[in-house]
């Protein structure tokens, strides 16, 4: 059994890498709104 | 390459044997051999997971398709950190919990003896075929880049992973991986600030963005839902989260990494590693691929990044080539000036010239390589070649060794992983299960280190007899497509479905897998609306084309599997209990 200070600390990382991804996804959008203009 | 590059890389292979190998007599049991004694430092492990996941078709294949194309790839990688966290919350603990081996040796006390060799002997298949392609792809592509033979060049790769996997065991894998790993960042970030170096004086890195981005080659989110288009959003979010859970929760190159860590904690925050740090790589991978294509608007650009010559009696073909030579000067010189105007005056004007010139270009480099598919008489593609070709004739002497060396790494580190898995799995999943003697750990010892050699020379063979063939690599992939979702599914009704069988477990993931094969050779045709079931080995009609790509095959598979699974087994456990009642 894990003692419940590493389980708080556990589940403080989870939401730090969820939110990591869900950032990831925006830097990407906003990379590709920003730079990517391409003529048609 | 000159003879400094030479002793650079002959130092960095001759180095890599001594660190695999020096640890191997640590190793006294199976349990060393395959698991580090279960002690390796959580950097270690995840700096191990990155480099067995990017091989050296990644390193070089990437950055050639972000040349050709665009940024989209990067889109493929977006579920890594949602599938980790979902891995580090189910499969590690359970892993651990249960102080396995083998990924498949789990499934054995629910599903029963036939799922655990018929998911290991999958596993044993898919990546025993694929490992010839990881030796010979890179090996075709450096053979170029060396000037060297081929033959040598497979052999060199095949048997130093064999040498010092056979030897080193995991510890030799992961020690090397690290190593290899920094090799690679190394050579990449070089690359990447050489051609900011090498760029004209008057072009900034902001005005080569802006060049890319008129092409249209910084798109790396595409927010349009569809099932046929290889990378979008939805596919990289929704669809890549089953082949990541897959991938590193269940397949035993991965799973291995962390089965070798100290405790649970360090197990989890090596799989975190690879949550923070896939996407802003294969980012600057990609991103080095789209500086490549703005270096050859101003640099020495070849036609073709690999070029065949015609027979000097092909008269016809030697004066196609001359004179699409010549259109190409003229077309690379157009597309030069009109990019250099743009510059000086952003106008939508000037855009739309720059953009047609380098229309222009690329139809007639188009033109050249179908010149050359028509010399070699079969399918030809340079988008690996790009990145080496560069590097050849760009980077300078001494440094041009130390990057190809970064490209054996990325081969190296993977064929490591998956040798010692494939041998973790012949051994522990069939010879040491199916075998009524305990010979004792010894033997079980020198029997993976003969495993590790059976599985190098087979591969090392396999790479040897594979001709470049693209779909042989493409078809060996797609194997390995039909396997992950459904084998994703196995372990969600071990893990959530308390009511699932050995019985309905087994029918599901064969269900699985016909349904994802189903799928994969569905063909519609947009224009007449009809759809069409094609074998692998039929021709494709024209104005076919793929109803469902490759990622999404990995949630109908899952799927397949969970339903399948979950309502045969009810059911069986129904008859059970009327049979007995009668």
């Amino acid at each position: 059994m894990e003692p419940s200070s590493e389980k708080d600390n556990q589940s403080k990382n989870y939401w730090i890498v969820f939110t990591l991804g869900i950032i990831y996804v925006l830097l990407l959008g906003l990379f590709t709104y920003l730079f990517n203009n391409p003529i048609t | 390459m000159h003879w400094i590059d030479w002793l650079v890389l002959t130092l960095f292979l001759t180095y890599t044997i001594w660190d695999g190998t020096r640890k191997g007599k640590e190793s006294t049991n199976i349990e060393g051999f395959f698991l580090a004694n279960r002690s390796m430092p959580w950097w270690a492990m995840g700096l191990s997971v990155m480099a067995t996941q990017a091989s050296a078709i990644t390193f070089i294949g990437t950055t050639g398709q972000a040349y050709v194309e665009d940024m989209r790839f990067v889109q493929t990688y977006l579920g890594i950190p949602f599938a980790m966290i979902i891995i580090c919350m189910t499969l590690v603990p359970f892993f651990h919990k249960m102080k396995n081996f083998s990924a498949y040796e789990v499934l054995e006390e629910r599903f029963g003896l036939s799922t655990r060799l018929f998911t290991s002997l999958l596993f044993l298949f898919s990546r025993g075929l694929a490992l010839g392609t990881v030796i010979a792809a890179p090996s075709y592509v450096l053979a170029l880049l060396l000037g060297f033979p081929l033959t040598p060049t497979i052999l060199i790769i095949g048997i130093t992973a064999t040498l010092y996997t056979m030897v080193g065991g995991i510890t030799g894998v992961i020690r090397t991986d690290v190593k290899q790993m920094a090799v690679m960042i190394f050579g990449l970030v070089f690359c990447f600030v050489w051609i900011g170096y090498q760029l004209p004086e008057d072009v900034s890195f902001s005005d080569s963005l802006y060049l890319a981005g008129t092409l249209g080659k910084l798109q790396a989110i595409d927010l349009n839902f569809d099932l046929s288009e290889k990378y979008n959003v939805w596919s990289g979010v929704i669809a890549a989260i089953f082949l990541m859970l897959s991938y590193f929760g269940t397949d035993q190159t991965q799973v291995q990494r962390y089965l070798t860590a100290k405790s649970l904690k360090d197990a989890r925050k090596s799989l975190l590693l690879t949550a923070y740090a896939k996407i802003p790589m294969q980012f600057f991978i990609l991103l080095l691929g789209v500086m490549l294509y703005v270096f050859y608007i101003f640099g020495p650009a070849p036609t073709t990044f690999r070029s065949v010559e015609p027979s000097a009696q092909d008269r016809q073909e030697i004066v196609a080539g001359e004179m699409l030579e010549q259109e190409f000067n003229a077309a690379y010189l157009e597309r030069k000036q009109t990019a250099k105007k743009l510059l000086d005056n952003r106008t939508t004007q000037n855009a739309r010239a720059f953009k047609e010139a380098d229309q222009y270009l690329n139809e007639v480099r188009q033109s050249e390589l179908e010149r050359q598919e028509r010399i070699t008489e079969s399918s030809l593609n340079d988008t690996n070649y790009i990145l080496p070709f560069f590097i050849l004739n760009e980077i300078p002497i001494g440094i041009i060794g130390l990057i190809v060396a970064g490209i054996f790494a990325a081969a190296l580190s993977s064929i490591d992983s998956e040798l010692n898995a494939l041998s973790t799995v012949s051994i522990v999943d069939w010879y040491k299960r199916l075998d009524s003697k305990d010979r004792g750990e010894a033997w079980y010892l020198k029997s993976s280190r003969l495993a590790t050699v059976l599985w190098g020379l087979l591969a090392t063979l396999a790479a040897l007899a594979l001709g470049e063939t693209r779909s042989i690599i493409e078809l060996v992939n797609k194997i390995g497509s039909y396997f992950y979702g459904s084998i994703l599914g196995i372990f969600i009704l071990l893990l959530w479905v308390k009511r699932a069988n050995g019985f309905g477990a087994f029918t599901g993931l064969i269900c699985g897998m016909s349904t994802v094969f189903i799928f994969d050779r569905l063909f519609d045709n947009p224009a007449t609306g009809t759809y069409q079931f094609i074998m692998p080995w039929n021709t494709i009609p024209e104005g076919f084309e793929k109803t469902i790509e490759y990622l999404w095959l990995n949630p109908i598979g899952t799927a397949v599997v969970v339903g399948v699974g979950l309502l045969l087994s009810i059911v069986w456990e129904k008859l059970k209990v009327m049979v007995n009642n009668e």
